[in-house]
């Protein structure tokens, strides 16, 4: 699928897109170089996604390494990048729970995509081919087109989708390409692109349904990954969601598992674990994960699968909790332990360290909201402590309080210069301690209420970003016939020429000038010409390759831009063009069919710039006029293809 | 600043305050606290012998400053009151009366010991 189809898509504005978060996620990543806490923290704001985040991270391949409790923690875990993936895949499952298309199960669709998502981690972290996140990622969102399909074209996809449910034996994909000339798999790939996703998941989504989908993989991590995701959907289809046929489905089975190749054992053990997940993530995003269909076996596991406690990460950030996330510091371990019963008793959830280093990693990774630290500890001492958390952005909101010996008191402004909040003497007052902790609550909840309206601020610089974006879309097109306009072309050109001198390749243009187009106007009215202009236009993109761009210049004047087309294949296409404008374009009521005249030039007959390969083209649509219309011109002797009109 | 010889091992006070801290939900914080302390005590009362022996005055200012804590806060205030003077020296190296400080903080430590052991039951 060509990038111009999926522009047209857009300009429809119809496609499923990320939201909220997702945008500000999308946005932030725009450029390679983006930084880690930027990402963390626009995931942060929404806490149903944290949890979502922090629940991948825990459950990658990573049995036995201490439990993740933060995105920050996350984004160590699995890379900033397959963080920033996964939050995009999961915004655009909240995002888009219903719709308009009648026939379409939108729930079904997004049980299905978890399935597929969970089962690709699993294989992904069981036979070592790819990063489990990534993995994750690519699944959930590999039938991504036929919900976009489903959102463009709410009707006649419901037609479809009955069509499909009265034959079952059609296949979905071969039914979509007759009906929209593009199957759900092009336009998720298309769109797994535009959303800057890696190569290798566009691939994935795009070959994994296909009978034989390795041909043309970029690389071997496309190639990894789409193993991965069609692996995961078979499995989906056969074990998870009852689909496809039962008497066949053992024998594939084996065959796919002797193909990846993956122990009986293990399989059995993967599809329980995915089985038991599956379920826990439908019910965390209420989406319902009981296939009518399934054999009593799975039935009995569901019912195991729903003993299994809730995920306790997704309390976190959570809105109902009064009390603060405190991390108490101190080397003794009585005075530590005495300190996090006050706080406890207080209502506040205690972390403990017992000097300075373990808390600033504890810090860092948990951002807790307060830190009660000891001053004097070996290793780190709380001054230090403090600086260190200050010079990280990530930390450099935390409220620090700090307990300071007597003989420590005349050296306290010190401690506020290195970054302290506030103070307390030891032996402290346990009333005065706490009051002190409030104090600062009301400090925190102030600061947490102007970050919150940052991001939100920030969201609408994205939101306005995105609006932007569909602006310039739209003066890039021309609004009657929806083709890209004069200036688009311009600018494609000029880019397609440069590549083209550079990697010396040919290139080719062809300008087509509708014939007579002015007594079309003339004796018919305005509305009869915009009729012909729609109707030439497309003819023009119907018989043209997909990877060429038709772009109306103005009037009746269109130029089609040919990449990687010699001056004889280019001829031929602009040959066959004129033959099918004057087939199909037929005069409503004029005597005559429409006709074009055309000029097609390349590279090759010397051009260096945009300006002298168009005027080369220009100058062969005037011969081809000059020797009676309805004809190409492809060389400056005279026309010689010259057809009767 | 010297207390009589009279002084309890362990002062009845801190320990009530220390006692009054469990509640419904917490109701063996202090043996929880004998225990941590006794653990983490009888390390770093060995270590004052052996930082000093080193010439380690940095880590035997430490160690008797831990000491000096959470010997407080378990009630043991003459020897809290030992640890801190062994801190302050260290601290201005002053280390002539060091060897006696540490032996009396040690025999100190065993009253201490035997004390929280008899509360603990």
């Amino acid at each position: 699928m060509k990038e111009k189809q999926l522009d047209e898509l857009k300009l429809m504005g119809a496609l499923p897109s990320p939201t909220g978060v997702g945008l500000a996620i999308l946005e932030l990543t725009r450029g390679e170089d983006y930084a880690m806490g930027d990402v963390t923290r626009a995931i942060q704001s929404d806490p149903a996604l944290t949890g979502r985040i922090i629940k991948v991270a825990n459950s990658a391949g990573f049995a036995g390494a201490q439990g993740v409790t933060s995105v920050a923690q996350a984004a160590l875990r699995l890379g900033v990048r397959s963080v920033r993936n996964v939050a995009l895949g999961f915004t655009l499952v909240s995002g888009n729970r219903g719709g308009s298309c009648p026939g379409f199960d939108y729930e079904g669709y997004w049980a299905r995509s978890l399935a597929v998502a969970v089962l690709s981690q699993r294989l992904a972290e069981a036979l070592r081919l790819c990063a489990p996140a990534d993995a994750f990622t690519c699944g959930l969102l590999s039938g991504i087109g036929t919900l976009a399909l489903a959102s463009i074209h709410p009707d006649r996809y419901a037609q479809l989708l009955e069509r499909k449910r009265a034959v079952p034996s059609a296949e979905l994909l071969h039914l979509e390409r007759e009906i929209f000339d593009l199957d759900h798999c092009e336009l998720a790939g298309a769109m797994l692109a535009d959303w800057r996703l890696p190569v290798s998941f566009s691939f994935a989504v795009t070959a994994f349904e296909r009978r034989d989908p390795y041909p043309g993989a970029p690389d071997e991590a496309a190639r990894r990954l789409t193993v991965i995701v069609r692996a995961a959907s078979l499995i989906a289809s056969w074990c998870f969601l009852g689909e496809g046929d039962s008497e066949q489905g053992p024998a594939r089975l084996e065959e796919l598992l002797r193909e990846l190749p993956l122990e009986r054992d293990a399989f059995e053990r993967l599809r329980v674990e995915a089985l038991s997940e599956w379920r826990e993530w439908g019910r965390a995003l209420q989406i319902p994960t009981d296939s009518p269909h399934k054999p009593a076996e799975i039935q009995a596991e569901a019912q195991r699968a729903l003993e299994v406690p809730s995920d306790t990460q997704v309390r976190r950030g959570g809105a109902e909790r009064k009390g603060l996330r405190i991390l108490a510091v101190d080397d003794d371990p009585v005075s530590l332990r005495i300190l996090e019963h006050h706080l406890n008793k207080d209502g506040h959830t205690v972390q403990r360290a017992t000097n300075g280093r373990q808390a600033l990693i504890m810090a860092l990774a948990s951002s807790p909201q307060m830190i009660v630290t000891d001053w004097n500890m070996p290793e780190m001492d709380g001054l230090e402590l403090a600086k260190s958390l200050r010079r990280s952005s990530e930390s450099r909101g935390t409220y620090i309080l700090l307990l300071t010996g007597r003989e420590e008191e005349d050296r306290v402004v010190e401690a506020f210069d290195a970054g302290v909040d506030e103070y307390v003497a030891k032996p402290f007052n346990p009333k005065i301690l706490l009051a002190r902790v409030r104090a600062g609550q009301r400090m925190i909840e102030l600061r947490e209420q102007v970050e919150r309206d940052r991001q939100l601020r920030d969201r609408q610089v994205a939101k306005m970003a995105v609006l932007n974006r569909k602006l310039e879309a739209a003066a890039m097109t021309d609004v009657l016939t929806k083709a890209p306009n004069r200036r688009y072309a311009m600018r494609r050109l000029e880019d397609e020429l440069n590549c083209a001198l550079a990697a010396a390749t040919p290139l080719s243009v062809m300008m087509i000038d509708i014939d007579h187009f002015k007594q079309v106007n003339d004796r018919f009215g305005h509305g009869m010409g915009d009729i012909v202009l729609r109707e030439t236009a497309t003819v023009l993109r119907n018989t043209t390759r997909k990877g060429d761009y038709v772009c109306r210049l103005g009037g009746e004047e269109f130029l089609v831009i040919c990449t990687n087309v010699s001056l004889p294949q280019c001829a031929m296409t602009a040959e066959r063009i004129r033959a099918a404008v004057e087939e199909h374009v037929i005069g409503f009521g004029f005597e005559r069919a429409v006709t074009v005249s055309l000029g097609a030039a390349s590279l090759e007959c010397g051009a260096r710039t945009v300006d002298e390969l168009l005027k080369i083209a220009d100058r062969r649509v005037y011969a081809a006029k000059a020797a009676g219309r309805n004809r190409v011109c492809s060389s400056d002797s005279p026309p010689s293809q010259a057809r009767s009109a | 600043m010297a207390h009589p010889d009279s002084d309890p091992v362990l002062h009845a006070a801190a320990l009530d305050a220390l006692r009054a801290l469990g509640d419904d939900n917490d109701p063996s914080l202090l043996l929880e606290v004998i225990e941590l302390y006794l653990a983490d005590a009888q390390v770093h009362v060995r270590n004052l012998r052996a930082a000093h022996a080193a010439g380690d005055v940095r880590l035997l200012e430490r160690t008797a400053h831990t000491l000096k804590s959470s010997s407080a806060n378990v009630g043991a205030l003459g020897f809290s009151k030992l640890c801190l003077e062994l801190e302050q020296r260290a601290r201005q190296e002053q280390l002539d009366a060091a060897p006696s400080l540490i032996a009396a903080a040690e025999s100190q430590f065993v009253s201490v010991e035997r004390a929280l052991r008899a509360i603990k039951g």
